[in-house]
Parts: structure tokens; C-alpha cells; sequence
């Protein structure tokens, strides 16, 4: 079974700080792809849209889940997808609705791009196993 | 064949006790984070716990009861590695 390649798909629905929901992902994420496996992609949905916040600043003796996300997603090529309608609710912005809604700030971090629940529904087709945290 | 993740303590929330009266025979039962403890302390659900445990569908993440300073009495521990491939090894997971 270890030899065998696996795509997973993710789905946190945890904050990155008040819930470990969102570390555990993490770590299983890079459990997986450390045993060769692959990662579709990773889905955040409510309350886990505020991992792809780029202000998010913890004490520096802590980690930052959002800085570890996106490194992850950029050494293996995987794309962090955010629920649009959540992220909105829960002040999570890019450039696009930044200027659509009037706003002065947008705050998403790189590589995560706002999408809705269609691109899980994708990301749950074009894996092997979805994982939910 | 289903993988059951719970994540909180049987002394926070209903989610074991619900996980239990859905799990199938051939279902596996993982507990991470706070849900840990339930397999270290004498609560509602423990006896039927065990049974999952003697029938070895009972599985504790051990990372999650390091951080707590706690040890399991039933189930039999796994790293992330093993969680990995409980995934793969079953054809859906649920989170509860």
C-alpha cells in the first residue's frame, strides 16, 4: 500500500489559531506528501478561510499556519482554494472583491485564490480520497 | 468501509456517542485531538469503546496524546504516517 500513488483532496474547516482542526490537515498533508503521494488540492471552508489571511501574526516562537500553507502548496504545486461567500463573511479579501465591494484593503496571501463550492465539488471528483478536518 | 475521524472529547460534545451509534462493522474509528482522551478516562461511551477496541478498529493518534501528557488504556496508537494510510485503506472518511 505504501508503494501505491495517492491523490487526496483536503477540506479544513478550521481557524488557524483557537482550533487544531487546521494543524492536523497540515500535518497529514505533509505526511502524505512526504510519502509520495499527491495533493489535489486543499479546500477551506468556513471558519479555515482565515488560514489565507496574510496578516494573520503569531509570536514569533509560535508557528505560522498560514506562512507554512502556503510554502507547502508552492514546493508541491497544489492550489489553496477559499470558499468565496465564507471568506467574505469573515473579512477575507482579494484585490477583485476588494475593488468590486469599494474596499481599501484586501488582505488574501499568496498562492490562495478565492473560489466557490463548485471547485470542491471538482476537487472531490479528480481525487482519489477527500479528507475532511 | 468507512474511516471515523472524531475530534473532540466525549466530555465536550456528543460526536463519539453519535460516531458510535452509526459505526459499521467494518468501520474504523481514529481519535485525534481532544477526542484522545476518550480512550484514557472512564466516561458514557467507554465500554462500547472497547469493544471497537478488542475488535481492533480503534485507533488513537499518538501525537495528540503526547501534547496532552496522556496515555491510551484502549486502542492501539498510530503516527500520521498510519493515518495516511488508514485513508487510503478505506473507501471514505468522515469527520465528526
Amino acid at each position: 500500500m505504501d508503494q501505491q500513488k495517492v491523490k487526496f483532496s483536503i477540506v479544513v474547516s478550521g481557524a488557524p489559531y483557537g482550533s487544531q482542526s487546521a494543524s492536523t490537515a497540515y500535518q497529514f498533508c505533509a505526511s502524505a506528501l512526504l510519502a509520495g503521494h499527491e495533493i489535489s488540492g486543499v479546500f477551506f471552508y468556513q471558519e479555515g478561510v482565515l488560514n489565507a489571511s496574510q496578516l494573520v501574526s503569531p509570536a514569533t516562537d509560535e508557528i505560522n499556519l498560514p506562512d507554512f500553507w502556503a510554502a507547502l502548496a508552492v514546493q508541491y504545486n497544489f492550489p489553496l482554494e477559499v470558499c468565496v461567500s465564507a471568506s467574505l463573511r469573515r473579512g477575507i479579501v482579494d484585490p477583485q472583491e476588494a475593488q468590486q465591494l469599494s474596499l481599501e484593503q484586501f488582505n488574501l496571501k499568496t498562492p490562495f485564490v478565492l473560489s466557490g463550492l463548485g471547485q470542491l465539488a471538482e476537487l472531490s471528483a479528480a481525487c482519489d480520497r477527500l479528507v475532511q478536518f | 468501509m468507512i474511516l471515523h475521524t472524531v475530534k473532540t472529547s466525549p466530555f465536550q460534545t456528543l460526536a463519539l456517542h453519535n460516531c458510535l451509534n452509526l459505526l459499521a462493522e467494518a468501520d474504523t474509528l481514529l481519535l485525534i485531538e481532544d477526542a484522545v482522551i476518550a480512550s484514557c478516562a472512564e466516561h458514557a461511551d467507554y465500554l462500547q469503546l472497547q469493544k471497537i477496541s478488542q475488535q481492533g478498529r480503534l485507533m488513537v493518534l499518538s501525537s495528540d496524546l503526547e501534547a496532552r501528557g496522556v496515555n491510551n488504556n484502549i486502542g492501539k496508537t498510530c503516527d500520521y504516517h498510519d493515518f495516511v494510510n488508514l485513508v487510503i485503506k478505506h473507501k471514505s472518511q468522515i469527520s465528526w
